[in-house]
């Protein structure tokens, strides 16, 4: 229970991190859609 | 690849940045911290992302070119759509005017990015030009390989390389990374104001004044 309570105290304390790491995946969603590069990430390390 | 950096850098920055601003803003400050706003429609644009994986896909060649270069822009007007709806976000305005240059250049050139073969070699992957003739789009990408003498609006084609990274990418990459770090540094930059607005107002409620 106090392990519990715990992480949840560092997960509140470290929300906006979270909230900007989901920022950071809108805006690599729309990013990776507009932007053309000549290739996607593949194999061939692109 | 220049997107998928922009993005890690962005986030790095963000967070050193919201880092600093706890530390200044003093201990146990931390609980209070408001930060990023998610992007409004943002799953409309991961879902057309995998459409356009799926389209520029060794099992989509089956289709005809035309439906594919359709699909493929739908999936752009899907992300305009995205992106003019986020428009508040700082930094959001280098991403429109990166899509506008690549969707010009690629308007202008048949529907795909055009590279040449020049850029293909600067840019690490000449073995492509063994399986891709003039004219063919390139597996895995949303690009047309055509000579820079036939290309319209060349100077916004994928032309520019960065070694030691691979590939090659447009004017309009570019100003999509630049917005993209511009933006998570903005929403980082905001979270100490609203901390600061909030503790006023909390003051000003303790004495009794709202």
């Amino acid at each position: 229970m106090t392990r519990l309570s715990s992480l949840l105290r560092v997960a509140q304390e470290y929300r906006p991190v979270l909230r900007l790491a989901l920022l950071a995946v809108g805006l690599l969603a729309v990013g990776l859609g507009v932007a053309a590069p000549e290739c996607f990430p593949d194999d061939n390390g692109c | 690849m220049i997107i998928v950096a922009a993005t890690a850098l962005g986030l790095a920055l963000a967070v050193a940045r919201w880092h600093w601003s706890v530390n200044a803003a003093g201990a146990g400050s931390t609980g209070n911290h408001r930060a990023a706003q998610t992007v409004r429609w943002w799953p409309i644009a991961a879902a057309s992302v995998a459409v356009q994986l799926y389209l520029v896909g060794d099992h989509a060649l089956t289709l005809p070119s035309g439906w594919r270069l359709a699909a493929l822009w739908a999936t752009n007007v899907a992300l305009a759509g995205v992106l003019t709806t986020n428009l508040g976000f700082p930094g959001m305005r280098w991403l429109l005017a990166g899509m506008a240059l690549n969707f010009a250049v690629m308007a202008a050139n048949g529907g795909l990015m055009p590279v040449s073969s020049e850029t293909l070699v600067r840019g690490g992957h000449g073995a492509a030009l063994a399986r891709t003739g003039v004219g063919a789009p390139l597996r895995r990408s949303k690009d047309v390989l055509l000579p820079e003498a036939e290309t319209r609006l060349a100077l916004l084609s994928d032309r520019i390389v960065a070694p030691p990274l691979r590939g090659s990418f447009s004017v309009g990459d570019g100003l999509i990374g630049l917005g993209i770090v511009l933006a998570l540094n903005g929403a980082a930059a905001a979270a100490p104001r609203m901390v600061r607005k909030e503790r006023r107002t909390a003051a000003w409620s303790t004495v009794g004044v709202t």
